[in-house]
């Protein structure tokens, strides 16, 4: 399945990729038939089919971690790869202006250092709850605003903005999930409180984890500058964007692999799965109950005799060693017309 | 900005340069076609569920010298035909060449009706019964083992199980010391709670697996292997060892959640291992109860097994006969780089030959 899958990727891939060669082909004859001292208009025609390839390319490679919840990694990681086409992009419109090299490199770092410092700056903000999952956050929404509507002023949540939604900050539903469920749907209720909870509880966690992310970021660009500022005694002076690249993914990664290990970082981690397996486990559980209300086999049931069927296959599995140990002590004295007699009728099991 | 060197001519031939070479490699690309999953000839002698056991032929014709037929044991993870990628690179026919008569257990893929398999089905079950298989076959006794990575660790607790039925064993990259400092996936998984997340996902996938080997290295795995790869497109045959590399780094099996369970919990969180806590079909797995020759190679700069996690088998096996290869090269190149065909497999053969 995973091969038909990748296949299907593959074609849509170079589906994709021969129309941008078609783009590509046309905007370098343009580029080479003209002046190349004209970059900033050759450059975009350059740099667009790159980062066209590379984005293609690398939605081919992180096809397995579609959706929000994967954004946040994907934002630091899978993003390099653009990360080396906005700095050729960048030194090569320059080639054009006649900037000097320090100028050129400084406002590269300077773009890196403005987008962590917003992934960090985004993180450490109270997150809208309609962001991310809109269907739920809407029929939320929806929720808060009935809830919203029932409140008397002076309850502590009188700042709800319903054209906005419920800010994490002042989110109504907060209080309304505290309140236990009654009657008839109580333990409806309870689940639907539950799920909401869960699923804030993981924004709250991934919130965290991305702003650890972005202080790695952060850190990785300040190395970066020191290394060109003051390299070390020995050291080889970079001579191609591709060596200036080389050097930002080598202080990344010594900037990550230490904080990977630190005490700050497992737990940011283990908070962030943890979040997200509790969400998750509460949505499968509504799921299954959506699924039992039409009449369909649920995940728990089919679960269950999966595990009833293992069960009963290791004592098969026992019995059938523990007849041939049997067998085999009885053999050697049972005389030959009596063991005809006292064998007992198996059946024949092909082995598998 | 003193370590810089560029001109604006230089920027604008390697601009030039890369994408003339991504236009080019767009051709390589397209001419890899189909990538194969082993490429030794093999037959199946025995299947179970969707385990199958594979006797492979050395194409050239030669004939075993070794009479004890050697079973290898991959890791759950990933794909066992990175022992056996390409011609040229392929740890199988090295052995093969070496004399030695291989089998190999192909674990499957395991869907969500094996959720509940664990290592007792795995180790107590799959592999005694392959063993059993080949002994049948060859009427013989016992068999040579080779455990690679987590199938290293499967083949210690079976030989401390059945040492009746284990002739010699070898450990591939195979971590014992979950808990050495340098061990980036022991201190990820300490504060995860393991139960919760196999509860929830049933078995865990091979994508989350895989994202969870990308982030060891993030910024090299996800960008710069990428932009490296330009480099080599005006190459075809880098090419296509690129793309056989990267399908199998990508051809990952979903994990049986219980199995996945009690190999996290106890093996990386408990570290039970090398105390002898680890428990298999209720009964203790003890390492001193390995009194076989064993062979312990491990690799210099494994980023997923550090020679540090390798390394104390020696401490806690029962044998007197305990040998060492270190290799210089990483967790794959120790199978598919050309020092590694060179070196590993003839030294395999060689250790065995003295021993079977």
């Amino acid at each position: 399945m995973a091969n038909a899958k990748s296949t299907q990727q593959d074609n849509d891939w170079f589906g994709s990729q021969q129309k941008y060669w078609d783009t590509w082909f046309e905007a370098q004859r343009k580029a080479f038939g003209e002046q190349w001292q004209a970059p900033s208009s050759a450059a975009s025609g350059f740099q667009a089919p790159w980062a066209d390839f590379f984005k293609e390319w690398q939605n081919v490679v992180s096809s397995g971690q579609q959706g929000k919840d994967t954004d946040a990694f994907q934002q630091y990681f899978v993003k390099t790869g653009a990360t080396f086409m906005d700095m050729m992009e960048k030194f090569y419109q320059a080639t054009g202006q006649a900037k000097p090299l320090d100028q050129m490199a400084q406002e590269w770092v300077d773009q890196l250092q403005t987008y962590y410092a917003n992934i960090l700056k985004t993180a450490s903000q109270p997150f809208d709850v309609s962001e991310g999952h809109q269907s739920f956050a809407h029929s939320m929404n929806k929720a808060s605003q009935v809830w919203a509507s029932l409140l008397q002023p002076g309850d502590g949540i009188g700042k709800y903005d319903a054209k906005k939604g419920p800010f994490f900050s002042f989110d109504p539903l907060h209080a309304y999930t505290l309140m236990p469920g009654l009657g008839y749907t109580r333990e409806k209720q309870e689940d639907l409180n539950k799920l909401y909870k869960c699923w804030i509880e993981y924004r709250r966690k991934a919130s965290a984890y991305d702003a650890g992310m972005a202080t790695v970021g952060m850190e990785a660009v300040k190395k970066f500058q020191e290394c060109l500022a003051k390299p070390p005694q020995g050291h080889e002076p970079i001579t191609s964007l591709k060596g200036v690249y080389t050097k930002w993914v080598d202080c990344c990664e010594e900037i990550y692999a230490k904080y990977a290990m630190s005490e700050e970082y497992t737990k940011l981690y283990g908070e962030s799965v943890n979040a997200l397996m509790a969400f998750k486990k509460q949505q499968n559980k509504m799921t299954d109950d959506l699924m039992e209300q039409l009449n369909m086999p649920t995940r728990q049931e089919i679960d269950s005799l999966h595990e009833r069927f293992h069960t009963l296959r290791r004592d098969n599995i026992q019995l059938k060693k523990d007849i041939a140990e049997l067998k085999a002590v009885k053999k050697p004295k049972a005389p030959v017309s009596a063991k005809k007699a006292a064998k007992p009728k198996m059946k024949k099991g092909k082995k598998k | 900005m003193i370590a810089l060197q560029l001109t604006p001519e230089k920027i604008f031939k390697e601009v030039t340069a890369f994408n003339t070479k991504l236009a080019e490699g767009i051709v390589a690309l397209r001419a890899v076609g189909d990538l194969p999953s082993g490429v030794t000839p093999k037959e199946e002698v025995y299947s179970e569920d969707k385990v199958k056991l594979y006797h492979y032929k050395n194409p050239t014709g030669k004939k075993p010298t070794n009479k004890t037929p050697l079973l290898i044991s991959y890791a759950l993870v990933n794909r066992p035909y990175m022992a056996d990628l390409q011609e040229n690179r392929s740890m199988i026919r090295g052995l093969l060449d070496a004399g030695q008569d291989v089998y190999l257990i192909d674990w499957g893929y395991p869907d969500r009706s094996d959720r509940f398999l664990t290592l007792d089905d795995y180790i107590n079950g799959y592999l005694d019964r392959c063993i059993d298989a080949i002994c049948a076959r060859h009427g013989i006794d016992a068999v040579n083992l080779l455990g690679i990575c987590q199938g290293g660790a499967f083949s210690l607790c079976y030989t401390a199980l059945h040492p009746e039925k284990i002739e010699n064993l070898v450990t591939m990259v195979t971590p014992v010391d979950f808990q050495t400092g340098d061990n980036m996936l022991a201190h990820w998984i300490r504060n995860v709670d393991v139960d919760l997340l196999v509860d929830t996902l049933g078995n865990v996938s091979g994508d989350l697996m895989n994202w969870t080997f990308l982030n060891m290295k993030p910024y090299r795995m996800m960008g710069q292997k990428y932009i490296d790869m330009v480099e080599i497109l005006d190459n075809p045959q880098q090419v296509n060892n690129f793309m056989h590399m990267e399908k199998w780094i990508f051809d990952s099996p979903d994990q049986a959640g219980e199995a996945y369970r009690q190999f996290i919990n106890d093996f990386y969180k408990y570290n039970k291992l090398i105390a002898g806590e680890v428990e298999i079909g209720g009964r203790k797995v003890n390492l001193k109860d390995i009194k076989v020759p064993v062979l312990n190679i491990y690799a210099q700069d494994d980023h997923l097994v550090p020679p540090s996690a390798s390394k104390p088998l020696k401490k806690y096996v029962g044998t007197k006969d305990y040998t060492e290869l270190s290799f210089k090269g990483g967790h794959i190149g120790i199978y598919v780089s050309s020092s590694a065909q060179r070196e590993v497999p003839p030294s395999i053969g060689k250790w065995l030959n003295k021993r079977s």
